[in-house]
């Protein structure tokens, strides 16, 4: 240690030998400046894990507390057991299916959508910027209320006002019940189309102007200047909205709650729905906190194979520069 | 929906419109000073601080609005209401009280959860003190109410505050206009015939029933009517009955009746959605609480309400058997007993229905509880249409016997044990996957069967 006094070595070396203690002295400084935040992360992420584990070993009924006994893995051998009984007795699997038809539909659907009105609000035109305020509006309208308004207003067969559109064209569907899947679906689109355009439409500003016009002084259609250059600059700005859009949706409960009650049968059940009647309003918290646990294990091998993407992606943004 | 009517009813006596809510409650006040029943004597020996968690409707949020009165009387005590949508109340009073937090002092159980609550130890005996009280007058409360309040050991652990039961709305002009006479104590089969023959698929369609899932919306007409097909849930021996002769013979009548005479899109219909339809006129016939008859009896909030007509529910081989009461119960953690049996004693007395009914008027009153509020020739001319009717139906309901065979659970339009709150959930998914055309009965059926069965296994009682 002695070395690392000033002047005490070769003048030469001195200074990285220095820069290194220093190096050494901040980071362990760092890691206690840093300890408070990473404590309280552990305590409010990792404390409930923990707890959720235990829970998830006893069969535990809020209601019945003289039944409380601890049963081990009982609760998970039942649920993944239950991954290939036919009858699907605790709506697992569908729980499982739902999730993903509804954040696969969603977001593809999304980033589609938002990709049009991205390109649209992209170009100069009389009131774009009322356009642009219009087309953002659903992403901040309270889920609940827009949930409401979509199920009384719109998908009504009585009131609705997409069947008295439909009307005189012979069309009368009863959207909740007929299409409950693709209902839930329309419902997140309509609210998550905009973050995508938000997301989309910085990535095309972002685009050089000059590129533009070269392509343009060479002769380029606006389909060709769409596909050769706004299309492949967006890439990353796609999986970003994909990602993002992937976490949240995934965790839908409210359209569910306030339209389908996650009926019928259990065609709109997804994961997080199925945890909230199993463990709060059935309140069996043995078996709501084993599913707990099977679905966090399912995001990490999701998220790992997502967040590998976005590493790429961030990575590719540094060799740019 | 009573919360309008008083508003209501205060503009047109003071002869303005378009006042703020806030100024109205002030001039109810002011206006019903002279109406309201002499103060009681103040009381300053109980203190405490409360904290009551209510249910957000009605009746409840015009308590809330005269906890003032509670407080003048009892200036000692602190009351702090906590007023929450129905299932948000209810999930959060069940994991304070079952956890034995302590976070509420009193709190607004149903019928559903009280002898359980008891029998866990969670609430305490408010029957006997309150007996006590000669001003109470215990006896006038209808005893199916105390009766399914109470405890497996007799006592009541959850005093009534307003009750319900079913009944059957019905378009006497639309009745009239097809030559058809609704029998004052019809039967389900004749339901069906009249709801056939009215049903207009364009509207208004032959009958408005729930099939929303959850025990407690679809769950409960569809308990009903099963229970009059002569079905039941369980036998003594917790074996499901759903498949047996005449439980599929309910199931399936109500289940066709929904798909060939109801409204579409059934399966997003709860209380709400249907009562809806019927004051739009979009429904011919409409099973369902008994509270509803104060909003379709008024002709500024229904205007079918002059041909609107009301019956007793359906019977099959027996009636309809519909009970419910919200209460109020004391936790046992409590640390101030005797203000909570103070708010209890309160708010489910018969001076609270007169001090109502004077300030707030007789659409407001917790009804279905007192045989006293029946009695009152104010709620009498309130009430003209459907007061006998709603007392003499509630008054028929026994809630240990829900079935023509014995079973080993109480509750009439629900199965009376905590756990079936997941059974009667997917179950009623199960069946609005049938109402929405994508299952056949049969099939439905036999799945709801087997779930009945598998949650006997897992809960203990098989």
């Amino acid at each position: 240690m002695a070395a690392a006094e000033p002047g005490t070595t070769q003048a030469p070396n001195a200074l990285t030998a220095e820069a290194a203690v220093d190096t050494r002295r901040y980071s362990s400084l760092g890691r206690w400046l840093v300890a408070p935040a990473f404590i309280y992360a552990v305590i409010v992420t990792q404390a409930p894990f923990l707890v959720t584990l235990y829970d998830s070993t006893f069969r535990w009924n809020l209601m019945r507390p003289d039944r409380k006994a601890f049963i081990g893995l009982e609760n998970y051998r039942n649920l993944l057991s239950s991954l290939t009984d036919p009858s699907d007795p605790y709506t697992f699997r569908a729980a499982i299916v739902n999730s993903i038809i509804f954040t696969v539909g969603a977001v593809v659907i999304s980033l589609l959508l938002g990709l049009i009105f991205a390109e649209l609000v992209n170009h100069r035109f009389p009131g774009r910027g009322i356009v642009r305020t219009m087309l953002i509006t659903p992403f901040v309208v309270m889920p609940v209320a827009s949930a409401l308004g979509w199920k009384n207003l719109m998908m009504d067969p009585d009131f609705g006002i997409i069947n008295w559109v439909l009307g005189p064209f012979g069309l009368d569907p009863v959207w909740l019940a007929q299409y409950p899947r693709q209902s839930i679906i329309i419902m997140l689109v309509w609210r998550w189309a905009p973050f995508m355009m938000l997301i989309l439409l910085a990535g095309m500003q972002s685009i050089d102007e000059e590129v533009r016009e070269a392509a343009r002084v060479d002769g380029a259609t606006p389909w060709q200047e769409f596909f050769g250059i706004t299309l492949p600059h967006l890439g990353r700005f796609v999986q970003l909205g994909a990602l993002l859009g992937t976490v949240y949706i995934v965790q839908e409960t409210d359209a569910i709650f306030m339209t389908t009650q996650g009926g019928p049968g259990t065609s709109t059940t997804n994961l997080p729905y199925r945890v909230y009647e199993t463990a709060v309003r059935g309140s069996n918290i043995g078996l709501g906190a084993a599913m707990g646990v099977i679905i966090v294990v399912l995001t990490i091998v999701a998220m790992t194979f997502l967040l590998r993407i976005l590493d790429r992606m961030l990575r590719g943004q540094y060799a740019d520069r | 929906m009573s919360n309008d009517l008083n508003r209501r009813d205060v503009v047109k006596r003071a002869g303005a419109a378009g006042l703020a809510a806030g100024g109205l409650a002030k001039l109810g006040q002011v206006y019903a000073q002279d109406a309201s029943p002499a103060p009681a004597a103040v009381d300053t020996s109980i203190s405490g601080e409360l904290n009551v968690a209510m249910v957000a409707n009605p009746q409840m949020v015009a308590l809330e609005s005269l906890a003032g009165e509670f407080q003048a009387q009892y200036p000692n005590i602190t009351l702090n209401l906590l007023v929450l949508p129905e299932n948000e109340i209810r999930d959060r009073i069940r994991t304070d009280v079952s956890t034995r937090a302590g976070q509420f002092d009193v709190v607004t159980i149903g019928m559903f959860e009280a002898a359980d609550y008891a029998l866990q130890g969670w609430t305490i005996d408010v029957g006997t003190p309150l007996q006590e009280d000669p001003d109470y007058d215990y006896a006038d409360i209808f005893p199916a109410m105390v009766s399914a309040l109470s405890g497996e050991d007799g006592l009541l652990y959850a005093a009534p505050f307003y009750g319900e039961s079913c009944m059957l709305y019905y378009r006497t002009d639309l009745f009239e206009a097809a030559g058809l006479t609704m029998p004052e104590q019809p039967t389900w089969t004749e339901i069906g015939e009249f709801a056939a023959q009215l049903h207009n698929p364009d509207g208004p369609y032959g009958i408005a029933l729930r099939a929303l899932p959850g025990w407690g919306e679809f769950g409960a007409p569809l308990t009903a009517t099963m229970n009059a097909f002569g079905g039941r849930w369980f036998d003594e021996g917790w074996q499901s009955q759903l498949a047996s002769e005449k439980s599929a013979a309910g199931i399936t009548f109500y289940t066709d009746l929904l798909i060939n005479s109801g409204q579409p899109g059934a399966t997003t219909s709860g209380f709400t959605e249907c009562e809806n339809l019927f004051v739009q006129g979009q429904a011919a016939m409409w099973m369902d609480a008994t509270s509803a008859a104060d909003l379709l009896g008024d002709p500024e909030l229904n205007p079918q309400a002059a041909n609107t007509g009301f019956a007793y529910p359906p019977s099959e081989e027996i009636g309809s058997g519909w009970l419910w009461a919200w209460a109020f119960a004391i936790a046992a953690e409590t640390e101030h007993e005797e203000a909570a049996l103070a708010f209890v004693k309160w708010a489910t007395s018969k001076q609270y229905v007169q001090l109502v009914s004077g300030q707030l008027g007789w659409g407001s009153v917790p009804s279905g509880v007192r045989s006293s509020t029946y009695a009152d020739p104010g709620y009498q001319e309130y009430a003209a249409g459907f007061a006998d009717l709603v007392l003499s139906i509630i008054e028929a309901q026994d809630p240990t016997q829900c079935c023509v065979d014995p079973t080993p659970y109480k509750g009439l339009q629900f199965v009376g044990v905590p756990e079936f709150v997941t059974l009667g959930d997917s179950v009623t998914k199960e069946l609005a996957d049938v109402i929405a055309g994508n299952t056949g009965i049969e099939d439905a059926i036999a799945t709801i069967d087997d779930m009945a069965n598998q949650w006997a296994v897992e809960n203990g009682y098989q």
